[in-house]
């Protein structure tokens, strides 16, 4: 049975000895939350994780911080050695990174906003007035919820978090997880800009998202049932990224409209900071991929429709991007993959990336990580394997 | 203010500074109008407001800072470090990339050639589309029909439909590339076609038949008067022109081509 701590010194002992950083959390808190009562105070420390789970993120973080040093460092000499040299190449680069950041930022930013105006005003409690208590229909529900929620997955771990807490069923919360992210409107904009107005694409790309959604919610259903051990012990942990809102109450502030305002711009700001870095190493990588790989040797080298889906996949997992803005990266394959292949990376990436399962680790314990990475990934190939070969490509594309 | 604490006070500051270096970036960027606007060498007209509702909300963000801190979710001062560091990465290759063209190498690693039967494909008519009155007035003419006067064809005329325009006379603009494979009386001249953005143009261009092509450097821009003729070339045909005269011309304002 594990003891929660009771005191807030305890509390502060126990983060600095289990979970460092943690403590700037614990003082912001205090900063933010003048006037909670005790009772209410100690719902908000809540967000103390398991000491499992915080041996966990602080590998993690150690990762985190070993990958984005590497990242900076490979990209300040690349641009170092090409100021230096005057080399085509790197001003290629340069041409290309700023390009997919000047199309794919808004977007994010954009994302970012309807994310932080749907924290502050959108009431969890109807959430959970739509889902909670049929787990079939939820999943059903649940996978379409985009639609109204447009969150894109850099923001739906906490929401997700929040609604398994509030009795939200496991099984519709990842449908929820899964299906958010690409069945949503601000996704479909995106998908329709970046494509050029292609029905098809944008069609497809939903009604995958959507069903795959369904399909891997009841897989995980049939395999945990109701088990809670498929969840991470407790309260579900706080990793980086997440918003606290749903354990703060900005502070007692007044909840006047301009002050919701406030808070809204205020969260879309923390996410255009917390995940805006991963969109930058996206495109980074992307443009360098696009500078450095010959297209004839690559039609080579992936000459067969499957090797070329798996290979957009393992992309859509290594580079991290937004699904408001990872069309655009896919359509700058087009010369280069099949449709089905660029489907897959649009389908696969809002479901699977690297900074997602950092994130699950804060929801599900390592083993359910696996499964559902797992489920999804298979799932998604044998989706756009049965569009290549049964359907002959995406229907309605190019 | 005077009291706030260094845990709020260092990423408030380092915020601020991001927000602010990211506004002043997008802001240059954006300054100037048409074809006097930087993002032209970045991405397609009709998604400038995408940079500009980002130069809104960037202010907007930049106001937040002065009313609500930023939540750290625990970020220790060296990932706070790294998190500028990345987000200032894209301003660092700014300087770099204005001014700058796509060289004749990253058009060489995006596919330069394209035989005349892959290009008149439907699955490439996204990228080489023709406008439609053109194309009707392709349809409905004869090329060597001398009662009716139609425009030169353009560059994604010939790249699309070269069999309606062989025999006929052209005038293009566009880059020298001076490949291996082709005979040292032939240069390839071809435009980058700009879909969303430069990270997704690809070339479309012909072969250039000209006696003094050894005379001409890689990514020259040259003006290239002469008839259009189909040629093959490592066992399919590509269109070409057989030139009357190449001459240096200065590079257009906006280099690429922006299908409709």
């Amino acid at each position: 049975m594990i003891r929660f701590p009771r005191r807030a010194e305890e509390i502060s002992t126990l983060a600095t000895l289990h979970w460092p950083h943690q403590k700037t959390i614990l003082h912001n808190h205090r900063h933010l939350e003048p006037n909670l009562s005790n009772g209410q105070r100690t719902n908000s420390l809540h967000a103390i994780p398991h000491p499992q789970a915080a041996a966990g993120s602080s590998a993690a973080e150690t990762a985190a911080i070993m990958f984005e040093t590497v990242v900076l460092t490979f990209a300040l000499v690349v641009l170092g050695a090409g100021m230096l040299t005057r080399d085509p190449q790197v001003r290629d680069l340069a041409i290309n990174f700023v390009a997919i950041i000047l199309e794919a930022a808004p977007f994010m930013m954009v994302g970012a906003v309807i994310g932080g105006i749907i924290e502050v005003f959108v009431s969890q409690d109807f959430v959970q007035r739509v889902l909670a208590g049929r787990t079939k229909a939820a999943v059903f529900v649940g996978a379409g919820l985009g639609i109204i929620f447009p969150v894109c997955e850099c923001a739906i771990v906490p929401i997700v978090r929040r609604l398994i807490n509030k009795g939200v069923p496991l099984p519709a919360a990842i449908a929820f997880l899964l299906g958010a992210p690409i069945v949503n409107p601000v996704v479909a904009a995106s998908t329709w800009l970046a494509y050029r107005g292609n029905w098809g694409i944008v069609t497809t790309r939903l009604v995958c998202g959507y069903f795959i959604a369904v399909g891997v919610s009841l897989v995980m259903s049939a395999i945990y049932g109701r088990d809670k051990r498929a969840l991470v012990s407790g309260e579900a942990s706080c990793e980086h990224g997440c918003c606290h809102c749903e354990t703060e109450d900005h502070g007692g502030r007044p909840s006047g409209f301009l002050s919701k305002i406030a808070d809204a711009v205020s969260h879309a700001r923390d996410d255009f900071f917390t995940y805006g870095k991963f969109l930058i190493i996206g495109a980074f990588v992307a443009a360098l991929a696009r500078t450095t790989i010959d297209v004839a040797a690559f039609r080579q080298l992936f000459a067969s429709p499957i090797l070329s889906i798996l290979a957009m996949m393992c992309l859509a997992v290594a580079l991290n991007l937004c699904s408001q803005t990872d069309a655009f990266i896919a359509a700058g394959f087009r010369s280069v993959f099949p449709e089905t292949a660029q489907m897959g990376f649009m389908v696969l990436g809002p479901m699977l990336d690297m900074k997602l399962v950092l994130q699950y680790f804060t929801l599900f314990r390592g083993r359910t990580v696996g499964v559902l990475g797992l489920v999804t990934f298979v799932t998604v190939l044998i989706a756009m394997i049965a569009l290549q070969y049964g359907f002959g490509g995406i229907p309605g594309g190019n | 203010m005077a009291t706030e604490p260094k845990a709020i006070r260092r990423p408030r500051i380092l915020h601020a500074v991001v927000v602010i270096a990211w506004i002043a970036a997008f802001g240059w960027l954006a300054h100037g109008q048409g074809e006097d606007s930087l993002l032209g060498q970045f991405i397609r007209s009709d998604l400038w407001w995408l940079v500009y509702s980002a130069i809104g909300i960037l202010v907007a963000l930049a106001a937040s800072l002065l009313v609500r801190p930023p939540h750290q979710h625990g970020q220790g001062r060296l990932r706070s470090y790294l998190q500028t560091g990345i987000l200032f990465l894209p301003l660092l290759y700014l300087p770099l990339a204005v001014g700058s063209e796509l060289s004749t190498d990253a058009a060489e690693k995006r596919s330069l050639f394209t035989p005349r039967v892959a290009v008149s494909r439907p699955q490439s008519s996204s990228v080489v589309r023709l406008e439609p009155k053109q194309k009707t007035a392709a349809a409905t003419t004869k090329p060597d029909t001398p009662s009716v006067k139609r425009p030169e064809p353009t560059l994604l005329d010939l790249v699309s439909d070269p069999e309606d325009f062989e025999g006929s006379n052209t005038t293009l603009v566009g880059i020298v590339h001076r490949d291996k494979r082709l005979r040292s009386n032939a240069f390839y001249c071809y435009r980058l076609v700009m879909v969303c953005c430069a990270a997704d143009a690809t070339p479309a261009g012909i072969i250039v038949q000209w006696p003094e092509s050894p005379k001409l450097k890689n990514g020259t821009w040259v003006k290239v008067h002469g008839k259009v003729t189909l040629t093959t070339f490592e066992g399919s045909e590509y269109p070409a022109v057989s030139a009357v005269s190449v001459e240096k011309t200065t590079k257009p304002k906006n280099p690429f081509i922006i299908p409709r």
